[in-house]
């Protein structure tokens, strides 16, 4: 299968079995590019050719460790087979949620590399090194930080209008459209949003197809709220824009109310209109 | 469908300034009434959006076009708010409800929902 952006390696991640455990080896026309590793269908990391020890640099500045003492750490784990990453955690050298930082830093550049001009991927199951799932990923989670990089400034300006907008329990995602991409690319989220990187895309192509359809009657700042049942409770999946992005996301029953009146104290304290909310 | 003398009597006494039923399955717009200075093309093309914007992705399935119809809907802005509600035992019918951006949006949710109830008691 070809893939020709890193949402093609997520979207037949997506399409495994829950339970799949293997490789997806990626080649080029000059031959194997690299691998993305998965465990559980989960994303532990990938390695690119030409970014052999990338890692191990990322890991050995956040530990703060000479390169000396981190090369024979790095041998060490690979005469053992004991995955880099949590071998400095387990010996207190490095904090677990900056072995989370470098690992996503390092598999999104790794994707960079792997997933371009005529990229080809095939799906070897094998036998999982067990990572700790703590330090693995949900395509979406990666999908989403992948649009963050790329528009950091975007995404800066909408993490704080999520967090205002969507309460504990809810979670949502901000969306960008530009001429470069064919779908919407999300750029922050906030709570547990869908797992998969296909559901985070089709919910962002709902609400992008859903608001330009209000565009035709109603004004840019309108907020769609859907009334949908979800494990036996009503909730409600929510879309508006944001500046030159938009949001979807779901909450309860009462989250558009929280969100209106919000939008309604800002319209009057600063004097703008919703779209630019 | 015989829907016009019930569609003008829920206009009256309701903040509503206007009323529309959509067949979504048809494409048919069965029923509009307006009142005021409402423009009735805004009214008829909120209608037309009916069956996408009362509608969700539905999660977990591979097909990227699987979507549930749902109950009911609204689109709110400083200036309008459209209700959506689907016709309980016909919900290929989905009626419009327009009110002002200051209408108290809970009533006019409600007030849908039971001019849906409505049409779909109608024989």
């Amino acid at each position: 299968m070809g893939l020709a952006t890193a949402f093609e390696a997520f979207a037949m991640v997506d399409e495994l079995e829950p339970s799949a455990t293997g490789e997806l080896v990626v080649s080029g026309s000059e031959g194997p590019r690299g691998a993305v590793f998965v465990e559980r269908g989960r994303v532990c990391w990938a390695a690119a050719r030409g970014l052999a020890r990338r890692l191990s640099r990322l890991l050995g500045a956040r530990a703060s460790l000479e390169p000396s003492a981190m090369e024979s750490i790095f041998l060490y784990c690979k005469e053992r087979r004991v995955p880099l990453g949590e071998h400095l955690v387990t010996r207190g050298v490095l904090r677990p949620e900056d072995l989370r930082v470098a690992l996503l830093q390092h598999t999104v550049e790794s994707l960079h590399h792997l997933c371009a001009h005529d990229a080809r991927a095939a799906w070897y199951p094998r036998a999982g090194a067990g990572y700790s799932p703590q330090f693995t990923f949900a395509t979406a989670e990666l999908f989403a930080h992948i649009g963050a990089v790329t528009h950091a400034a975007t995404a800066s300006r909408l993490e704080p209008v999520l967090r205002a907008s969507f309460g504990d329990g809810d979670w949502a995602a901000a969306f960008v459209r530009t001429n470069t991409r064919g779908f919407p690319e999300p750029v922050a989220t906030h709570g547990a949003v869908p797992a998969s990187a296909s559901t985070l895309l089709r919910i962002g192509k709902w609400a992008a197809t859903a608001l330009d359809l209000t565009r035709t009657f109603t004004d840019d700042g309108a907020l769609l709220a859907v009334t949908r049942r979800t494990r036996g409770a009503n909730t409600c999946l929510v879309a508006f824009r944001s500046g030159d992005a938009f949001v979807a996301g779901e909450t309860c029953e009462y989250g558009p109310g929280r969100i209106l009146n919000r939008r309604a104290q800002l319209r009057r304290m600063k004097g703008v209109s919703d779209a630019d909310l | 469908m015989e829907s016009e003398p019930c569609m003008k009597d829920a206009l009256v006494g309701s903040d509503a300034v206007a009323l529309a039923c959509m067949d979504t399955r048809s494409g048919l717009l069965l029923e509009i009434q307006t009142r005021g200075d409402v423009a009735r093309e805004d009214v008829e093309l909120a209608a037309f959006s009916a069956a996408q914007l009362c509608t969700a992705p539905l999660e977990g399935l591979p097909c990227e076009e699987a979507e549930e119809p749902c109950e009911e809907s609204f689109v709110a802005s400083a200036h309008w708010i459209h209700a959506f509600a689907r016709v309980p035992n016909r919900t290929d019918l989905v009626v419009v409800g327009l009110a002002p951006g200051d209408a108290n949006i809970a009533l006019l949710r409600m007030w849908i929902r039971r001019v849906a109830e409505r049409v779909d008691l109608r024989p």
